[in-house]
């Protein structure tokens, strides 16, 4: 690994760039349900984001056991509903059922407007939470390159 | 830290053909060294406490947001405060290297 | 970058044409002739959504947000009302009117405007995600 490769992958911020990503995927998936809150037959789709705090457990376990958790790259493993483009950007397959109680509406709508309204909600505090991490991780390694407090 | 150079006690002026007797007072050879060494451990071991506790946050092994945000506010202290030690010992290096004897 | 928004912008356009439609079948609760002067009744408009949009950028967008796929005519019987002496009486003296009733229209409506609003609250999400991730490089 370059000396580059260790000041990048420092920490906690290649875990903070996945949640990031993910949340910011996540949002899509959200407002897709919320537009289509009057369609006719729509399934309200969501990714688990329990499954993905566990592919990203894992994932960090396997760092710190390889270098000590203190640089080195994060790799998720394989997962029904995270993945990866060429470009290495994180894509979602929504797998999981996004109206939480069952209940039909008349039009084979299972809308749960509500519970969209909260997952809408904790997303945008996740993505902000994990910016603003990031943003201190990478101020203080910053003020260690300039040497400027 | 009492009197290193031997100024305040005298000892009869420096004699310039013998060279000068190094203070035995309670500062010991190294000491500085372990005191830096022992704060850097601890810096470090902060800068790991922080990256365990965000890892944790987001992994969901623990919920309080207040409490990653803690740890990364003392890991980023302590931090800055050893760098300004390291700063101010260097600009004392600096000026004991230029100064004439 | 912009693809998200097009998604709820997508839901707003939507729910608006429905609100459209929603109040053209109130307007026209009881309009008997065409635009021609002709006897014919006003039939309801109903609006068909379907997931996609297919204005959207990219190929991965237009598989995501809604569309208003058509806008079709209701094809539930007119109501019948008994008026022999008006000039539309049928043989039995029935003349059709609307198969608009205005209270599913108003509780309709209400529910486009809650969607709508639902989607104006999606899109004021996904703009605060978008410059806070721009405070990243502040």
């Amino acid at each position: 690994m370059t000396l580059i490769d260790h000041v990048t992958n420092a920490g906690a911020l290649p875990s903070l760039g996945m949640t990031i990503q993910f949340a910011a995927r996540r949002q899509d998936l959200l407002a897709h349900s919320i537009a289509n809150i009057s369609t006719p037959r729509f399934q309200q789709r969501d990714v688990s984001t329990a499954a993905f705090q566990a592919t990203l457990g894992e994932a960090i376990e396997r760092r710190r056991a390889a270098t000590g958790g203190a640089s080195g790259d994060l790799r998720l493993g394989t997962s029904r509903e995270v993945g990866f483009d060429r470009s290495g950007a994180l894509r979602l397959t929504p797998r999981s059922s996004g109206g939480r109680h069952g209940v039909m509406a008349h039009d084979r709508n299972n809308r749960d407007l509500e519970q969209l309204m909260q997952d809408v909600a904790e997303n945008v505090g996740v993505f902000r939470t994990a910016t603003e991490l990031m943003r201190s991780r990478a101020g203080t390694l910053r003020a260690a390159i300039t040497e400027r407090p | 830290m009492s009197d290193p150079i031997g100024l305040v006690q005298g000892g009869g002026g420096v004699n310039p053909l013998s060279p000068p007797q190094r203070a035995k007072g309670p500062v010991e050879d190294g000491a500085f060294r372990d005191m830096l060494m022992a704060n850097i451990n601890q810096v470090n071991k902060l800068q790991e406490d922080a990256t365990k506790a965000i890892e944790d946050l987001q992994t969901g092994q623990r919920d309080d947001v207040e409490g990653v945000l803690l740890a990364t506010a003392k890991a980023d202290t302590a931090f800055r405060l050893l760098q300004q030690v390291r700063n101010k010992v260097f600009e004392a290096y600096r000026e004991i290297n230029q100064m004439r004897v | 970058m912009y693809g998200a928004l097009d998604i709820a912008t997508s839901g707003m356009i939507a729910q608006r044409t429905r609100l459209d439609v929603i109040s053209a079948n109130i307007a026209n609760e009881n309009t008997l002739l065409n635009a021609q002067g002709e006897y014919d009744p006003f039939r309801r408009r109903m609006a068909l959504l379907a997931p996609g949009n297919p204005s959207a950028r990219s190929p991965r967008g237009q598989a995501l947000g809604v569309q208003v796929k058509a806008i079709e005519l209701d094809q539930a019987p007119f109501r019948l009302r008994y008026a022999p002496d008006s000039p539309h009486a049928d043989a039995s003296g029935y003349i059709r009117e609307p198969n608009i009733d205005s209270t599913t229209e108003q509780i309709d409506a209400m529910e486009a405007v809650r969607a709508y609003e639902a989607n104006v609250a999606a899109a004021e999400a996904i703009k605060s995600i978008a410059s806070q991730g721009l405070r990243l490089l502040a």
